[in-house]
This record gives C-alpha cells, structure tokens and sequence, in this order.
C-alpha cells in the first residue's frame, strides 16, 4: 500500500508545495528566463503591505467568528440529535450535510440572491427573510456558518456517540446533577470532537476565497481574494508565497488536532 | 433477620418495556449490613430492579421505600445509593485518583461539610496549619484526597494513583470501580454482574474480597448475578428470580437443599428430580421402593417431585442398597467422581469419592434427612 501511496503524494503534494516554495523565493516570471534566476526575500515585502496585512486579519477574525459561532450552535444541535428519541439519526444527520450535495458557489450565490433587496423569497414570503444584509459582514458570516457548521456537527455528534452511556449514568450515580454531568463527563468526552470540527471550520474559512467575494460583493477582502487575484494576474511569485503561509496555518492546526486527538477517532 | 432493620422495601414493584412485563409485582425487603443476591438468568428482570433502586428507572408501578422514605421519583443523584456497573464504567479522561475521587469532588460545599462533620474539617485545618494557612476549602480537598487513597488502599490499589484507567487490567478497573463507589460511604451498593468480565481465577478472589469488605464496612450490599455458585459463595439470602417474578428468597443453604419447585432446583446448582408418592407421614416412593423421609407433610398419596442432590447419595455395597443401578458414564472432577447411574430406567447423577467403572453395578442409600421433596407443578 505505501509505496503507489508515496508516489501519489510526492507527484500530488510534496512537489507542488515544493515548487510553490521556490516560487516564492525567486524571481521568476513569463519574462525572465531561466539562465537569469536569483533567490532572494524580495517578494516578502508583501506581507508587510497594509492590503495584505488587512486581508489577513479579515480572513482571521471571520475565521475565528465563525469557528466559535459553529461550535456553540453546533455543538447544541449534535448534542440534540444525539438526544433525539428519533430512531434514525442517519437521516438528522443527512438532513444536516444536506446543503452540501448542491455545489458550493450556486448554493453562495443563491444564498446572495436572497439576502439582497428584490428576491424570489420576499416574493413568496412577502417580507425579506434576511433584511438586505447582501455584501455586509453579517452575509458572510451568516455564509460562512451556513456552510462549514456541517462539519463541526458531524465530528461533535460522532465524538458524542462513543461517549458510553454507562459513564453518564455512572455520574448521577455519583451524586452530580445532570449539567454538571455534562460539563464533567459529556463536554469533556466530546472535546476531541470539537477540536477537529474547529479546524474543520477554522481552515476552509481562513482559507478560502468564493463566499467572501460573492456574500460581501467584492467588499470584503480574505487573504484567499488576494492569492487568487495573484494568480489570475500571473503574479506567481506573491501567489506562492501567500499560500505557502497559509500551508504553515494548515499544518499548525493539524499539529494541534493530533496533539488532542492521538487515535484519529474523529477524524473521519 | 426478621428482626433486624428494613433497609429497603419494594412493595408490589412492576416494570413493563414495550408492553413486556419484565417485573411482575415483586416484592422484597433488604435488611440493613446483608448481602442480597439477585440471581436469574438473563432477561429475568433482575437488572430492572437494580435500576429502579439505583433510580435510572421508574417503576410503572409499586413504591421503592428505602429508609421509610418512599423514593420513586427521586433521581439518582440524590440517593444515599451507589452502583459498581458490570462494565465498571471509569471515566477515560481522568486517572485512578480523579475516578475514586469523582464523587466527592463535584459535590457542594454543604454536602461536603455535612460529610465530614466540622469537627473532621476543622481538625484537618489545624493538621494542614502547621505548615501554612489553609482555607476550609483546601482542608476539604485533602480529606477527599486521603479519603480516596485509603479507598484505593482497600482494593489494594494505592501503588496505581497516577495511572490512566485504560492502562489498568479488567481486574484493576473493576477494583476502581469498587473504590469509586465504597469512598463515597454509601448506605447500599449495588453491584451488577460486576464479576462478570474477569477470569475465573480472578473472579473467585474477588468473591472472597467482596465478602469480606461487605463485613468489614458493613454497607449493605445488593448483588446482581446470574452465576448461581457466586452468589452461593458470597451472599446471605439469594433471592432466585425467573421472568420477573420471585421464584424462592432464602440463604444459599435453604434455598440449595429445599428449593421450591422444579426451576430453582435446577437452577442451583446439579440435581436429580424424580416423580413420587407421598405414601405417608414420612414415607415416600420413588423408582418403585419406599424411603424414608422427615419434615414434609403432604396429604397422603399425593404426588411429588422429589430432590436429591448429586452429593446426597451414599454409594454402598449393592447387597445392602436401597437402589441399585448400573454406572453408565463416568467423569473425574478432581475431588469426586461423577457417574451417571441408570437405575429402573432413570438417569441418576451421583457424586462420590468412590471409583467405580463403566458397566459396574452400583449400590445406593439415601438418608432421610436428604430427601427433598416438592409439589408437583401443573402446566409445566
């Protein structure tokens, strides 16, 4: 098994991240050629331009917002379902990654349609569902937990799941009242679940580029805008490098999602 | 025992899943310091009581009177109860200590002052002052903590304080789960099937220490098994149950020589039951010769089950026996043999030191004292 898994991953990741890694560091572009490659930190100026600077912390305070606004409402409905008297939990649970089986920019774009003034909604409702909040922060944010909470259900209901009755009834049993039995024995048992749902969340968000751009219409920047716009350009070199940064986050959090969760139990 | 204190009474108790009566109006009295076995086969409503006392349940029906309180609707957490689950259920992410001390440590402040007494608490202050000044608060902490180390003590654990619960062995986890429970000083535990999952090595030293802790705290302990030579070895009564309902409730020693009926005799342990005849006042007939019986009035010429235990036989010369029969198969079980003895057309299991060989005739007595008789069933 190893070794075509080897190849894959050197050919599909490690060359890629490689090449991007060199990218950033030279100096090479449609118009210089090869004999004329330098090294250097030029390009790292960048990260100190105030557009990138602001990208980030927009890409950063969304993605914290939205990592802690999917955990808490998350979380409440993972523990529902898990509570639920409903015998097939599979279909709560399909019902809940049900969006996801639609294409992500139709579903963004669709989700701006209605959030802006005129729209089909108002128009069978006969009020505006969502204000007219099309390209404020509240559209993205409201974007952004509609669409990465999913994940943060799916590992806190899975982490919930394996939690032996036993332990919970062994609490009672043991003179707690049942919410400090969750917080004792439940919140604790489950907390793998919600590392891994947080970085499930916080990683796509913190990264991605589509639902910014379509929720805020163009207003509101993430450091994906910029990585995309780099590449649309042609500007490799600040291409690379951008996203040779984001890479150092991604690895970062899965560092701290082994860190917690040694077994892989949630991870799916 | 009747004379001593009711700890816990079940009065008329019913519980029904899915339309499916598993208690049927059972009822049952624990006195305060004995060791109570439930002991039935799976399914026999056993656990259910357990759980209606632990207050995981609800009965349908009945009272659960525990101190002259009626506790029905009472939720676990607030029961002077404690329960050793079968699969011990330790909590993973907290280690022995933190398990032990579980309990204690999420109780409130007036539980905890209640529990200790102020004298204790305040004793501790001072032992702890002699270093440096310590809250009520800390002095509370270090009492649980001692509390649960002379927990961990008694199960012999002290050595594994610091260990992870999933580095322990079944044994050890089970003794954890004891030590979980006995350290919060409750009035009844309640242990279900909590030998199950260990060897059987294991488990016979753990019967034998189970027995001795019960004396020793006397706490009284209600046991849930389905392994009737456990709950022979360790409890003072045994209550024998079959599909909800009380078969017999006695000591091991009544219920094992005078069961009554069919399904108890089985159960306990090997026996022969044979069909007779109540010939008269301390006359019975089985396999067509009279013997000699005491203590049974039945009216005459009634008919009977009698019992006899494998062991009852006396193995003697075939001119002086009462019955004589024919060894068909023959076991060594280390003390004794075991021989299946056809007699008249009837299988008979004997017991005995004697050795005999297949195809031997055998020769056997029984004492009147040994013979155990029964009504016969209908509908059976």
């Amino acid at each position: 098994m190893a070794v075509p898994y080897k190849i894959w991953l050197s050919i599909l990741v490690f060359i890629p991240i490689l090449a991007m890694l060199f990218i950033s560091f030279s100096n090479l572009s449609s118009s210089v050629s090869v004999g004329e490659l330098t090294l250097s930190l030029a390009h790292f100026k960048l990260l100190w331009e105030s557009s990138t600077v602001i990208a980030f912390r927009n890409s950063l305070i969304f993605a914290v917002a939205t990592t802690l606004i999917s955990f808490v409402l998350g979380y409440f409905i993972a523990y529902e379902i898990k509570l639920s008297k409903f015998k097939n939990k599979f279909i709560l649970l399909t019902f809940v990654i049900l969006p996801m089986w639609s294409n992500l920019i139709l579903r963004t774009e669709s989700l701006a349609n209605i959030m802006s003034e005129n729209n089909i909604l108002k128009n069978i409702l006969g009020f505006n569902l969502f204000g007219n909040i099309s390209g404020t922060w509240m559209a993205v944010l409201f974007g952004l937990v509609f669409t990465y909470m999913p994940f943060m259900i799916l590992s806190v209901y899975t982490a919930l799941e394996k939690i032996d009755f036993a332990l919970e009834e062994a609490a009672l049993d043991l003179g707690l009242r049942p919410i400090k039995k969750f917080w004792k024995v439940v919140f604790p048992l489950s907390f793998k679940g919600v590392v891994t749902g947080a970085i499930m969340v916080f990683l796509p968000t913190l990264a991605g580029f589509a639902i910014p751009k379509i929720l805020s219409r163009g207003r509101i920047v993430f450091i994906g805008n910029i990585i995309e716009q780099k590449f649309i350009y042609t500007n490799y070199n600040h291409g690379a490098l951008l996203a040779v940064v984001i890479l150092f986050f991604i690895l970062g959090s899965i560092l701290l999602i082994t860190k917690f969760d040694k077994e892989g139990e949630t991870l799916l | 025992m009747e004379n001593q204190h009711a700890l816990i009474e079940l009065k008329n108790i019913s519980k029904s899943y899915d339309d499916e009566l598993v208690v049927k109006n059972v009822n049952l009295t624990i006195y305060r310091n004995e060791f109570l076995t439930l002991l039935g086969p799976s399914g026999c409503g056993k656990t259910t009581i357990l759980r209606m006392i632990a207050g995981f349940i609800k009965p349908d029906e009945g009272d659960i009177i525990i101190n002259g309180k009626v506790f029905n609707d009472l939720p676990p957490y607030a029961r002077p109860i404690h329960t050793v689950f079968q699969k011990y259920a330790l909590f993973p992410h907290l280690n022995v200590i933190d398990n032990v001390a579980f309990g204690l440590n999420n109780r409130s402040w007036e539980y905890l002052e209640n529990f200790y007494g102020q004298e204790k608490i305040a004793a501790e202050i001072k032992e702890l002052s002699k270093k440096k000044e310590v809250s009520a608060k800390k002095a509370i902490k270090s009492l649980i903590y001692k509390d649960s180390v002379q927990a961990l003590k008694l199960v012999k654990l002290d050595g594994f304080i610091k260990r992870k619960v999933d580095q322990l062995s079944g044994g050890q986890q089970q003794r954890v789960a004891l030590a979980r429970a006995l350290v919060n000083k409750p009035e009844i535990l309640l242990l279900d099937e909590p030998l199950a999952a260990l060897d059987l090595k294991l488990r016979q030293n753990m019967q034998y220490e189970l027995k001795e802790m019960q004396r020793t705290l006397g706490i009284t302990f209600l046991f849930v098994t389905h392994d009737q030579e456990e709950a022979m070895t360790m409890s003072d009564r045994i209550v024998v149950m079959k599909e909800g309902v009380i078969q017999q409730l006695g000591a091991p020693k009544s219920i094992y020589n005078e069961p009554i009926n069919r399904y108890v005799a089985n159960f306990i342990g090997e026996t022969n039951i044979l069909p007779g005849r109540y010939v008269k006042k301390d006359l019975v007939n089985f396999l067509g010769v009279d013997f000699k019986c005491m203590g049974y009035n039945f009216n005459d010429g009634e008919d009977v089950d009698v019992v006899i235990r494998p062991e009852d036989f006396d193995v003697v010369d075939v001119e002086k026996a009462k019955l004589v029969g024919e060894v068909v198969f023959s076991l060594f079980k280390g003390v004794h043999n075991e021989y299946e003895v056809l007699v008249k057309g009837e299988k008979l299991l004997v017991h005995t030191y004697e050795s005999y060989e297949v195809g031997q005739p055998i020769g056997l007595t029984i004492d009147p004292y040994e013979i155990h008789m029964m009504k016969v069933e209908t509908g059976e």
